[in-house]
Formats: C-alpha cells, sequence, structure tokens
C-alpha cells in the first residue's frame, strides 16, 4: 500500500462514521504479516494469538493521532515487536518463579504447541537462537525468518545496513557454534 | 520447503537450517483463523469502547 493509500486509510479511521470498515481494511491487509512476525518471537500460536489482539487494540487506540512519519507498516511492527518482548518479559518473570519447569522450556513449549510440526534440527536452531544476545536475535529474526532486506530493517529498527551486517555476521557465526557444539 | 530424506541424510544438522531447502516455518495455525480473526478482533474493541465507555459514564 502505497502512502496516499495509506493516508485516505487513516483519514477514513478518523472519522467516526468509517472507523470500523477502515479498521477491518487494516486488519485484512496487516493481519497475517503481523501474526508471523509475533508467531516467530513466541513460538506457540495461543501466544501469538493474544499478542495480536494486544497489537491490535494499541493500534486502534493510537491509529487517531498517528503522526505519518513513518509508514502504517513500519508503525505497527514497532507495536508487535513491543507487544511480543513485553509479553516474553512477562513470561520470564513468571518462570523465574516457577523454577525447572520441564514443559516451559522452549522445547517444552513447541511440542505442547498443536500448531507446530518443525524436527529436531529447528528446535536447536530455536534454541541457538534464544541464547543469542537480544540485538542480534532481533537481526537475526528478521533477516533469516522473515527474509526482510536490510534496508526494510534499518527502516524498523532505526539502525544502520553497516550495524544490521555487522549484527547478522555475529548471529550466524554464534549459531554454528552452537550446532558444533552439540554435534 | 522440506528436504528429502535422502538429502537429510547427505546434509550435516550444522549446514541444513542454512539450506535453502530448510522448511523455516515448521508452524500451522488452526483452519479458517486469519478468516474470523477480524470479527473476533472487531467483537473485543467494541467491548473495550463500551467498557470505557461505562467507566467515563460511572466516573462522572
Amino acid at each position: 500500500m502505497d502512502r496516499s493509500n495509506e493516508a485516505e486509510l487513516i483519514n477514513q479511521f478518523r472519522d467516526p462514521a468509517q472507523r470500523d470498515r477502515a479498521f477491518r481494511m487494516i486488519l485484512a491487509k496487516y493481519q497475517e504479516k503481523l501474526y508471523w512476525h509475533i508467531r516467530r518471537m513466541v513460538l506457540v500460536h495461543e501466544d501469538a494469538d493474544d499478542v495480536l489482539q494486544n497489537t491490535f487494540i494499541k493500534i486502534w487506540k493510537g491509529l487517531y493521532g498517528f503522526r505519518e512519519t513513518s509508514g502504517l507498516f513500519t508503525w505497527m511492527y514497532r507495536i508487535a515487536t513491543n507487544e511480543a518482548i513485553t509479553f516474553l518479559k512477562s513470561r520470564q518473570r513468571e518462570r523465574a518463579m516457577i523454577a525447572d519447569d520441564p514443559d516451559d522450556t522452549i522445547k517444552g513449549r513447541l511440542k505442547s504447541d498443536p500448531y507446530f510440526d518443525g524436527d529436531e534440527v529447528f528446535e536447536k536452531l530455536q534454541l541457538a537462537v534464544e541464547e543469542l544476545p537480544p540485538k542480534q536475535k532481533k537481526v537475526f529474526r528478521m533477516k533469516y525468518f522473515e527474509e526482510m532486506t536490510y534496508e526494510d530493517m534499518a527502516n524498523a529498527l532505526g539502525t544502520s545496513v553497516g550495524a544490521l551486517k555487522a549484527s547478522y555476521f555475529h548471529a550466524v557465526r554464534k549459531i554454528q557454534a552452537s550446532f558444533e557444539s552439540t554435534d | 520447503m522440506c528436504l528429502t530424506i535422502g538429502e537429510k541424510e547427505m546434509a550435516t544438522e550444522k549446514n541444513i537450517w542454512e539450506s535453502d531447502q530448510f522448511r523455516k516455518d515448521p508452524y500451522k495455525v488452526p483452519d479458517g483463523y486469519f478468516v474470523e480473526f477480524p470479527d473476533r478482533m472487531m467483537a473485543r474493541i467494541n467491548q473495550s469502547v463500551i467498557l470505557a465507555a461505562g467507566d467515563e459514564s460511572t466516573h462522572r
């Protein structure tokens, strides 16, 4: 969607008579992209569904005052990322209170999700990704799983292409090392 | 895309994930999830709008 169509959609949203219809168009256009971005962060479908709903609540609340300094999708993508991070942090806090729950490991959560059909290599890859520092983890997910260009990533994260390339390179090296150490 | 069993045997775990054939998305969603999500989302939004309006009238 180009900027003029986006602006038109946002204007429609600001009109109470057209608000629901405009928001439905936003849902139809972006729900899948945002869902898969969130799912790759939180891994389990039920969690992704919760985070996606919270994301669209935030979008609904913020869209009226949205200043079109960034693209609409870039803005929504940031909200989705922040919501997923908030969710993961709260779960981390809960996990610290209930130590050693075998079902709450990444492997345990993936295994218990009926909507996951991955093999052992995929599980190992997820474990290795989880061990990365936060910035490298984010960059690796965007580049490897979401297959974003460095330019789009730079736009979404507000950083330089060179810095992203360096982060991705270090992330790949660490993941390779993790696979070598478990061979 | 999935690797065939033969391809899997030839590849080591170390480099499978770097291959173009490695299935990066073994995730699924329930049938019809994206079809029904907008209705569910709009219902939730309308519910929160009603609740917010109720809160405002209570505090007036």
